[in-house]
């Protein structure tokens, strides 16, 4: 695999965890007996949610201040369920007791959730796992359950798969443990296909969530949403001739801004929305992708403070395949493509060794 | 030498908007002229704005109007033989009863100022005034429709500018133009083309009645109609209902950017081939390689295969819009934040000219 086909894998994973998180909590949302979206159950992504004190400290006596799963789902009576996603799992499994360490920081009376309480009596802990890797890490996690790995609460695996048929569909399918809901685990046990349209259906504007999506294709967002939204909106704007070069200032901020009201699940947060729900797509993200646009000839700093940029607006025909082959060529980048294709793309991944998986899903600690 | 100047007594007079069909009627019985019509739409209620505008080289002054009918002049400038020159001509523009947004501009004047002029005129008034299209389909039942309506023995084909999408074979090539001159009936003729994977540009037939001649009839895929008799008829059965197709589309296309909606959903839109389209996964890679020609504009991949995913920018107004492909039928566009009329109107466009023709739809969500 080279470099710009490890960066479309790395697309790939992105956009299948966030199929995957949409999918699952859609699960929770949907009515099969109505056939309609229930509006008692809320869902969250990226919530920081408050140790107990007797979790407040990780294994190594870091205080550990708040933890943000990859999905929350809100039931009526006070339940609840946590979530982390993995389309990718290290190859090396000494990595992997991290990823059930942050699960088991979740295994919490957890304070935050979106209610007037902030706390539910119960809640299952679920990971979502590509197929691929899905039976090594339930052999993993079985191997260690009665020592390393606890869990108080439910606890479920549930691989999910692409799968193409006369439609394409997001299948799930509990191989291990199970949630409460005994009429959703039946289900689960049995795989359920959760139509891919349902992606476009009720979630058509979520395009990011709290894991870095890959460079180019966050370049690409901003290029086509925010720049040519800028742009375009600009009085007198007339389409730009070949090689013409149409001067746009903006800055990073704005740029979060735009990405984060129109591309992230803040809609669904709408009614929840609070100091707990931090924004989902970290400014830091946007200013390396604001550094790379310079890097990349396409921008300029306004001044050395780096708040503010000249960004080159030209008409390019793939913008997407541009940004690819410009993240492929730059070294920096390549680095982090070695990453992408260490982790795994549901493909054989190379057997270097790699750090953690670096899933936003975390838990965020504070060195005593 | 003429007895009576029927063209220059036609100029003369100032016309009403519900007799003015009928005097080009009249004219051309009198006169050896033909009229042309283009329908229009428009993004504003009337066309007085029109008045003293500089397009280019030309510019139009405003003559009278009697409500909904406007006279102007055309004034233009072109280069023959190294030698530039100036020419002037007279259209006029009926405003649609009931379709505040469709207009029709009729000029009898010759085929240069029609080519030179007015046809550039409204083309280069993009994106303020849509020309439109009209399916393979529906322009054999207009003329379906003409032949039965009028009692017309036969419309022989004199003339056919056609497109084919794909040459023989499985290679995807930009569409060939082809003029032929078939002499075939319509049937033979639309037969032909749907067997060839194609459309027609335009079409010229004779209208006849047994042996006779009646009338020489034009019709182009954008709905313009050119006629030297029968113009009545002709105004009756391609250019009204062409009128009421931009009515109906500008009413499907409005309001589709996110932006415009108060919760910033996306509001999809659907075209549906029938048939199984998408049974090979071949066929994917013919619609993306289709739509990377659409002009001006960025196609950028983000899933090719099994299913299909890109992200549109439309450099035009800076529109842009993703395009889904999860079934063997349907294709599936999702206008993202800004989505003008104009650009919605010129995507769909493409996909029915280089791609494949079929029914446009409000997206309706499937059962989950």
């Amino acid at each position: 695999m080279n470099a710009e086909q490890a960066i479309r894998a790395e697309i790939d994973n992105y956009s299948d965890s966030l199929f995957a998180i949409i999918g699952f909590m859609n699960l929770y949302r949907f009515d099969d007996k109505t056939r309609k979206m229930r509006g008692d159950v809320l869902l969250f992504q990226g919530r920081r949610l408050t140790p107990s004190p007797e979790k407040s400290k990780n294994a190594n006596g870091e205080t550990v201040d708040y933890v943000t799963p990859d999905l929350g789902i809100l039931l009526p009576g006070d339940k609840g369920v946590l979530g982390e996603v993995k389309r990718s799992f290290p190859r090396d499994t000494k990595y992997w007791m991290d990823d059930f360490q942050q699960l088991m920081a979740y295994d919490d009376d957890l304070t935050g959730w979106p209610n007037a309480s902030k706390r539910v009596a119960d809640h299952d802990i679920v990971l979502l796992l590509h197929y691929s890797r899905a039976v090594a890490v339930k052999d993993y996690y079985e191997k260690h359950s009665t020592d390393a790995i606890r869990f108080t609460r439910p606890f479920a695996i549930v691989e999910f798969n692409r799968s193409s048929q006369a439609q394409e569909f997001f299948s799930f399918r509990c191989i291990m443990g199970n949630v409460s809901d005994s009429y959703l685990a039946e289900r689960l046990r049995l795989s359920i296909s959760v139509p891919l349209e349902m992606y476009v259906l009720q979630y058509d504007t979520v395009k990011l969530y709290d894991c870095a999506p890959p460079l180019p294709y966050l370049l690409e967002l901003i290029w086509t949403h925010v720049l040519a939204l800028k742009v375009s909106n600009t009085p007198g704007y007339k389409m730009p001739a070949k090689n013409q070069k149409v001067k746009v200032e903006l800055t990073p901020s704005e740029i979060a801004e735009s990405l984060e009201t129109h591309f992230t699940f803040r809609r669904l947060h709408q009614g929840h929305a609070d100091a707990l729900q931090p924004q989902v797509l970290k400014e830091s993200l946007v200013r390396d992708a604001c550094a790379a646009l310079v890097k990349f000839g396409d921008a300029s700093w306004i001044d050395g403070t780096k708040t503010k940029l000249t960004v080159n607006f030209v008409k390019r025909e793939k913008v997407l395949d541009y940004f690819v082959s410009q993240c492929a060529k730059d070294p920096q980048n390549n680095g982090q493509m070695e990453l992408f294709k260490a982790k795994g793309s549901g493909k054989p991944p190379p057997p270097a060794p790699i750090p953690p998986s670096q899933s936003a899903g975390q838990t965020n600690t504070t060195s005593q | 030498m003429k007895a009576f100047d029927y063209l220059a007594a036609f100029y003369s007079h100032e016309h009403q908007p519900d007799k003015f069909v009928a005097a080009v009627d009249s004219m051309l019985n009198a006169e050896d002229a033909t009229v042309r019509a283009i329908p229009f739409g428009c993004d504003q209620t009337s066309i007085d704005w029109l008045d003293g505008r500089l397009c280019g080289d030309k510019k139009a002054t405003l003559l009278y109007r009697k409500e909904t009918l406007f006279a102007f002049r055309l004034d233009y400038k072109f280069t023959e033989h190294g030698q530039e020159k100036t020419e002037s001509g007279r259209f006029f523009v009926l405003q649609q009863p009931d379709l505040p947004n469709v207009f029709v501009a009729l000029s009898v004047e010759s085929t240069p100022f029609f080519r030179r002029a007015l046809l550039p005129l409204f083309q280069g008034l993009y994106p303020t005034v849509m020309l439109t299209f009209i399916a393979h389909r529906k322009l054999k039942r207009l003329l379906d429709t003409f032949k039965a309506e009028g009692g017309y023995t036969d419309l022989i084909i004199n003339r056919a500018s056609q497109r084919l999408r794909y040459q023989e074979g499985t290679q995807t090539k930009r569409i060939m133009p082809m003029v032929s001159w078939p002499d075939m009936t319509l049937d033979e003729a639309f037969q032909w083309i749907e067997e060839h994977n194609g459309w027609f540009q335009s079409l010229e037939f004779e209208v006849m009645s047994r042996d006779r001649a009646l009338a020489a009839i034009g019709i182009t895929r954008q709905g313009i109609v050119k006629a030297n008799a029968l113009f009545s008829r002709a105004y009756q059965t391609f250019t009204i209902p062409v009128c009421k197709t931009i009515h109906a589309n500008l009413k499907l296309f409005s309001r589709r950017a996110r932006l415009e909606r108060p919760d910033l959903s996306a509001l999809p839109l659907v075209i549906d081939f029938e048939h199984d389209q998408f049974q090979d996964v071949e066929e994917n890679r013919r619609l993306i390689e289709a739509m990377q020609l659409l002009n001006g504009a960025s196609v950028s991949v983000l899933h090719g295969n099994p299913y299909v995913h890109l992200s549109i920018l439309d450099y035009h107004d800076g529109s842009a819009f993703d395009l889904w492909v999860l079934d063997r039928q349907r294709l599936i566009l999702v206008p993202q934040l800004k989505a003008s009329i104009a650009a919605i109107k010129r995507l769909i466009n493409h996909i029915f000219d280089d791609y494949a023709e079929g029914r446009l739809l409000d997206y309706t969500p499937p059962q989950p």
